[in-house]
């Protein structure tokens, strides 16, 4: 049992647990897996915290940009998500309820060319909060937001606006404006 | 959700320059050492090289399995096949037991993939042996200081991390959805769970 090893680097053991190495690379870290309490260690904290990203992800705690795949793995969960489709321009009456585990906001918009995308959002007469270099495909036809639900679940009457501003240098050009008009549930 | 999780885990992210730590006479002992005595009749080695190998073959069974429950039976189904062969003196090479058992996990999660029953066959024959589950897995982590970690990661590095953990997609499939190329999946993660662990160990 080896004690005080610091190989391989972290960066191996997500490239490992990922499936991101060569045949070779993955049987020879096994090995050393296999004889290596430390790594082992290093290893198991690291499974650690993703099941924690997984646990977060599932109860939808913190606001996230993600695809379809996303929504389709959460389905198979057995997830009630509240989704609200939305299109550029559009304003749309929505909630959350106690049976929702996931709020899905589908804002539609054309891509194409987009390579830097920020998310603008105003709740109110709230500081407009500029959230930067959001993640997109060029062929997408909408960016899915599931908002943090513990925030969702506390939040009063309010209209909270989003813009998606594609960035091309020094100039912005707008892709869509969206308004969520949020009203709660009463429990 | 302040508060639901117990909170106690910035240990549980060490990484591996702590000190040397092990100064019992009988932990000192050695896989190899372990396995010689076992193979040699001294039952009362077995727990020892048990509680050695089973963290060890779990983390193998949940990267190919990536399932908690699988991972547990391939500990039972691995370890209870690998321990009566030695214990019967068809292990040929005691001292390399340790590379026996690795051994013997790829070719039962080899057979798991191609979908055969061997758990069941395994659980008919050899049920009666069964050595208690007592994997010591790291703990869970603390969810409500990750789930502040997460908050403060870039957009795009909150996107791949819980892409790549939630929805089990490859660097591929990733870049493919979010538009970016599959090395650069791989170096968003890399930054981004490098940021999680310092923020988790409270270093940033």
């Amino acid at each position: 049992m080896r004690r005080g090893c610091d190989q391989p680097l972290l960066s191996t053991l997500v490239d490992y647990w990922f499936g991101d190495l060569s045949t070779a690379d993955e049987e020879r870290l096994e090995e050393h897996l296999f004889e290596c309490d430390d790594c082992g260690d290093r290893m198991r904290a690291f499974v650690a915290l993703g099941d924690g990203v997984r646990r977060l992800a599932h109860e939808g705690a913190v606001q996230m940009i993600v695809t379809r795949s996303f929504l389709e793995t959460a389905a198979r969960e057995g997830l009630r998500s509240r989704e609200y489709v939305v299109r550029p321009g559009e304003r749309v009456a929505c909630t959350v309820t106690a049976q929702d585990d996931l709020l899905v906001s589908r804002m539609q918009a054309d891509f194409t060319g987009v390579s830097h995308l920020d998310v603008l959002l105003q709740v109110e007469d709230q500081p407009e909060v500029r959230i930067k270099d959001v993640p997109v495909s060029p062929d997408a036809q909408e960016l899915i937001m599931v908002q943090a639900m513990p925030a969702a679940r506390v939040l009063g009457r309010t209209v909270l606006h989003f813009h998606l501003v594609a960035r091309e240098g020094p100039s912005e050009r707008v892709l869509g404006d969206y308004a969520f008009d949020h009203t709660p549930t009463p429990s | 959700m302040a508060g639901r999780y117990t909170s106690d885990s910035k240990r549980r992210l060490e990484y591996a320059d702590r000190a040397l730590e092990e100064t019992d006479a009988e932990r000192d002992a050695g896989d190899s050492e372990l396995a010689r005595r076992l193979a040699g009749g001294d039952s009362t080695a077995e727990a020892e090289l048990y509680g050695r190998l089973a963290p060890r073959v779990r983390v193998y069974g949940l990267r190919h399995l990536r399932d908690p429950a699988a991972a547990d039976d391939l500990v039972q189904d691995a370890l209870l096949m690998a321990f009566r062969m030695l214990r019967t003196g068809k292990v040929r090479e005691p001292e390399r037991f340790v590379s026996f058992v690795l051994g013997s996990c790829r070719r039962i999660v080899a057979g798991l993939q191609r979908g055969a029953a061997r758990r069941q066959r395994l659980l008919e024959r050899f049920g009666p042996e069964l050595v208690p589950a007592a994997v010591c897995d790291a703990p869970p982590v603390d969810l409500d200081g990750l789930a502040r970690c997460l908050e403060r990661l870039p957009e795009r590095e909150r996107s791949v991390v819980v892409m790549s953990f939630y929805a089990e997609a490859g660097s591929e499939q990733i870049g493919g959805e979010l538009g970016l190329s599959t090395g650069n999946v791989r170096v968003v993660r890399h930054r981004a769970l490098a940021r999680l662990r310092a923020c988790m160990e409270g270093t940033s």
